[in-house]
Order: C-alpha cells, then structure tokens, then sequence
C-alpha cells in the first residue's frame, strides 16, 4: 500500500509539473499584457519600463526558472491586472467555486443514482424512456445555453430566482442546477447501465431465493455492486465541474475561480492564470487520488490484493 | 407418505424473439422427506422448473401460462411477492450451480449467511453472525469464524457450494431445491457436497428436490427420479426401477451412456442428434427424431401418459404393449 501511494503521489507530481509548462507557454502566446497596461499614450519608455517591472523583458527560459522556483517556496507573483499576490486572489475566490461545485454534487448524484436504479428497474417501460431521454438531453445540452434558458424562465418570466450574485441561498440554485446537469446525465446512465448489469446477477437470484424483498436485493445486494464502476466514472467527472464551473460562473456572474481564471485570460493577467489552472489542476489530480483510494473501500477484491 | 409439494401441469413460456415454451405441462409431485432428482438434458425445462416454485422465473420475459404449484395444498403460483418471500428460504429453499456467481462478491459470507435469520427469524446483526459460523459448522466447515469473514473470493468452489447450502439451511426449511449443485465442480468435491446433502437430509428429515443431469448423482442419492425431456416429464419412477428397468427409450438411452468399469468400450455411447430447439419442437413425440425405436405414430401424435403401478412413462411403444397385456 505505501509503495501504491509513493507511486500515485510521483504521478501526480508529474502531471502537475507538466500542467504547469503547458500552461506557461501556451500563455506566452496569447497576446502581450505589457500593451494592454501601458497607457495609450505611454512612451516607448514607459512600455520598456513596465516589462521590466513585470519581469518580461527576461528570456522565456529564465522567465519559466522563476516561474518554476516561485512555485517551490510557495510565491505565485503578483496579479499584473489587480496588483495583489495571485495566492490572496485565489483564497477569495475559492470558496465560492467550492460551495457551487458542491451544491452542484449534491444535486446530481443522489438524483442520477436514484433515476438511474429507477430506469433500470424498470426497464422499456415509459418510465425508463422518460429517464433516458433526459439524461441524453441533459448530457448534450450546453451549459451556457442551459444557464441562459433558466435566467430566462426562472429569473426573467416568472421572476422566481435572482439571475445572478453571491451569498444568499436563493442565488446559488440556477448556477448549482446547470452545473450539476452533465453530471446528473451522466450519473443516471451510468448507473442504469451498470445495475442493469448487476440484475442479471446469479446473486441477485440468490438473494430472492433468500426471501430478501424486491428492495433489499435492489439496494443491499444490487446498488453497491452497481456503484463499483459508477464511483469512479463519477468522481472523475466531478473532476469536469472544475472546467463546467468556467462557463457557468461566468453566466451568473459567480465570484469563484472559474470567472477569476476568464477575466484573467481576457487581461492577459498570466501569473493569476498560471496559478488558476495549476490550483484546478491540483484539485483534479487529488480527486483521482480520492477516487482510487474509496475504491478500494467499496470493492474487498481490490482491498486485499 | 404425504404430499408436500404438487405440481399439475406447469407451462412456462419465456417471450423472447419467439414464443419458447420451456417447460410445457409438466406434472409432478414431491412426498416429505424423500429426495426427488429432476433429470434430463440442458434445455429440458428442469432448472425453469425448479424456478418457477419459488416464483424466480424473470417476468417478463418470462411468464406462468398454466398450471398450479401446491405447497402444502395452497398454489404457490397465486402467491404474491410479498406472500412469496415468506416462502422462500424459510419453507423452501434453494441452491444453484455456480457458487462462482451465486454469491454476492462484496458482502462478508457470514453476513450473507446471517440474512435469512435477519429476514425469517428476527435475529440481530451480532446474533445473526454467530448464528452463521454455527451453520458453516454443520455444512463441514474446516475454519466456519475465519470463512464467514471472508468474501466470496477468497474461498474455494467447493467451500462457496457449502456456504451456499449453509445459507439455504439457516431457517430449516422443509424443502430443499438443488440446481445442479455440484455441476460446477470437480468429482471429490462433488462426492462431499453430496455427503453434506445427505447427511442434513438424515438430521433434519427435510424433503430435497436435486436438478441434475449426472445419472451417477441420481443413483447416489434419489429415491424417486422424473425424467424430463424437451420441456415434458418422459418417466417417473423410483430409483431401482428407473435403473433396472427403463421404460421409454430416452432414460435408456440416457443409461447407455455412462461409461462401466466392467465394461471395455473403445467408444462411448451417445444420443444421435441434438436437443431440439424449444422455438420449434417435433410434432408428436417430441424425442421421435433421435429415438431408435420410434415407430410411425410417434411423428404424429403426443403420447398419452400412461400410469404402471407408481410409475409413470409417456412413449407409445409401452402404451401399445399395455393394451396388449390386457387383451
């Protein structure tokens, strides 16, 4: 087991540092900040000087060594745009991402799991067609477009739920629904193909044959089993929240990181977005981490091996 | 000896691409505290047969077009679900012929064990627990604490077959249905999964109904045997008889296979021909097409049901000889 864990962390280590590069150079090419800062009627001096303040009049090379020892004691610079540490910026905004990738969980996996065992119970029946054909449209449905139709419904024609802000609980149900959506599908199909599966399980016959009612061989005998794939084609999903919440936090006007990390990239902001996406990145790989170790706890087989 | 279980003309018809009738009108009964082997090829219904008492047939696609199961007088088949649990695994029990699949790979054995105390008995979880480490001594158990903290994973085939039938025994049922349990494993172990059967049979008195389709299984253990072939019982006799004497030439056939040790052979002995198709099953008899001795009325018309003493055969040539006997 520790052996497993040195190996998970050095992969993850890995993924990070590469994550990392990508990032920068792919950062360098978007556009020049020293441009957009300068004011129109700066001089050449002026923009010479604030490269020089930013740091970017060094090579790309010595640029990244920086970048790369910053990192290891822990300074992710200063945001060029709003001139405070990237590290502050990202404490203030991270909760808030939290919070609506939480609620966003909340709402789509018991759903999913609890539409899927229906859709799968009850097989070809016009309830199952129901369920398949809203998980199939949930999945393929956009988010920006999902977010803007329930602005228009809820916030705009029956005036129902505040279209955007942050703090009360009323503001958090529009972003939570369009963000749990994908993951709510994606969930339901899962589990329904997956406890399909399981039903035709001898021991699923067993437990009958045992007297277990109808329920208790679904939920004891069938849902754990089914839940050994779901977990893990879940939690990795949970993993694309962090890039749904982008989208979304940008629709409702959400203070997480996602909208910081947009607002960032139009500003050419290029430590606040380096340290955006390695946080994101972060989180990602410690989900996966997560994900393998609760395995184990669902499935003996691989407990003990 | 009294009934305890009746089954009067069963027919179960599964509607997949086509109508499969898997078992068609089948009639049996099971006396208290005999063992009654159900024997015949793959395919013949005997498994959909054993289902169908405890109601574990899927419906659909599955379904229960006719016929009546008395237990104790009452049709089970007019159960409901819920009427039906309190039947099964405490009036009736049942296990099956792969302990691979048979049990659930994420639950403890004992816990497993310990669920149809939980269910019939109202034991608790602890009680239930102990109770089933009593059980897995009963069954043979080498190590019953050790193996009912394990998963079905870690134990041998032979060692799931007996957790299974400690699983099965836990509420002393009265009756015990075996789906070829010991098909799935290798002959020693076999041996002792009967041995276990056997001796449960002696201290429980319990009736046991045993699906195989192994002739040296029937001739180790049945008292009385039903032959089924192609979704209809062909002959029911009881053991000695049924191997002295085969009255319908399918269960002679059946016999001409097994191998002897007194015997030397260069080929073994086999039924021409394959089981039929259950989407399209022969006209008249339905075994006429692999049957040597099958004579012209055979192809056309079902043979009736003839009844010798406590033995029962359906085949046109003993009706024939019958009649003869009595003119």
């Amino acid at each position: 087991m520790f052996d497993y864990l040195v190996k998970r962390v050095l992969q993850a280590l890995l993924v990070l540092f590469v994550v990392t590069t990508v990032v920068f150079i792919l950062l360098r090419g978007i556009g020049d900040p020293v441009k957009l800062l300068v004011s129109p009627e700066g001089t050449f001096e002026d923009y010479e000087n604030l490269q020089r303040m930013l740091g970017l009049d060094k090579p790309l090379i010595g640029q990244y060594m920086d970048y790369l020892s910053g990192i290891v004691k822990g300074d992710f610079g200063n945001s060029f745009f709003y001139n405070r540490p990237v590290l502050d910026l990202i404490k203030e905004h991270i909760p808030a991402t939290l919070q609506l990738s939480f609620a966003a969980i909340v709402i789509a996996i018991p759903f999913g799991i609890f539409s899927g065992i229906i859709s799968a119970v009850k097989r070809n029946t016009p309830i199952d067609s129901i369920v398949t054909t809203l998980s199939i449209a949930g999945r393929s449905v956009p988010s920006f477009w999902l977010g803007i139709i329930l602005i228009l419904i809820f916030s705009v024609w029956l005036k129902m739920l505040p279209a955007s802000g942050y703090g009360k609980f009323k503001q958090i149900i529009l972003p939570a629904i369009t963000l749990s959506m994908g993951l709510l599908a994606s969930t339901t199909r899962l589990t329904r193909s997956s406890m399909l599966d399981v039903l035709q399980q001898d021991y699923m016959t067993t437990a009958r044959a045992k007297g277990v009612k109808e329920k208790g061989v679904i939920v004891f005998h069938g849902l754990r089993n089914a839940l050994l794939t779901v977990v893990t084609m879940v939690a990795l999903q949970i993993g694309n929240l962090l890039g749904g919440s982008v989208v979304v936090e940008s629709i409702f006007a959400w203070p997480g990181i996602g909208r910081l990390m947009v607002t960032a990239i139009t500003n050419y902001d290029y430590p606040l977005v380096q340290a955006c996406a390695l946080v994101m990145a972060v989180i990602f790989t410690f989900l996966n981490f997560i994900v393998d170790i609760l395995y184990t706890f669902i499935d003996p087989r691989i407990r003990q091996s | 000896m009294k009934k305890l279980l009746e089954i009067k003309n069963l027919e179960v018809c599964f509607y997949l691409d086509s109508a499969i009738p898997a078992v068609d009108g089948v009639s049996f009964d099971v006396y208290e505290g005999e063992t009654l082997c159900v024997v015949g090829e793959s395919g013949c219904g005997k498994s959909v047969t054993s289902l169908s008492i405890m109601q574990l047939v899927a419906t659909p696609p599955g379904r229960y077009l006719n016929g009546e199961i008395l237990y104790r007088g009452k049709n089970l088949l007019g159960y409901s679900t819920d009427e039906m649990t309190k039947i099964r695994g405490k009036e009736i029990s049942m296990i099956f012929q792969e302990p691979m699949t048979a049990l659930n790979p994420v639950h403890r054995v004992g816990k497993q064990i310990g669920e149809a105390l939980r269910i019939h008995e109202g034991y608790d979880k602890k009680e239930a627990f102990k109770e089933s480490i009593e059980m897995l001594k009963i069954v043979g158990v080498p190590d019953p604490v050790r193996c009912a903290n394990s998963f079905p994973y870690q134990l041998s085939g032979g060692m799931r077959q007996r957790v299974m039938i400690a699983m099965a025994i836990s509420c002393n049922p009265n009756m015990l249905i075996a789906d070829e349990p010991t098909t799935a494993l290798d002959v020693t172990i076999q041996q002792q999964i009967l041995d276990v059967i056997k001796n449960l049979k002696t201290k429980t008195g319990m009736t046991v109904m045993f699906i195989t389709h192994d002739l040296g299984v029937v001739a180790e253990i049945a008292d009385r045997v039903v032959v089924m072939y192609a979704g209809k019982v062909v002959e029911e006799a009881c053991v000695k008889d049924l191997f002295a004497n085969p009255l319908h030439p399918y269960t002679r056939a059946l016999l001409k296979c097994i191998p002897r040790v007194d015997e030397k052979r260069d080929k073994l002995d086999d039924i021409k021909g394959i089981v039929p198709n259950p989407a399209s099953f022969p006209s008249g008899c339905r075994f006429h097409p692999r049957c040597e001795e099958a004579i012209k009325i055979c192809k056309t018309i079902v043979p009736e049901e003839v009844t010798l003493g406590d033995r029962r055969v359906s085949c046109h040539l003993v009706t024939q000889k019958a009649k003869e006997c009595r003119l």
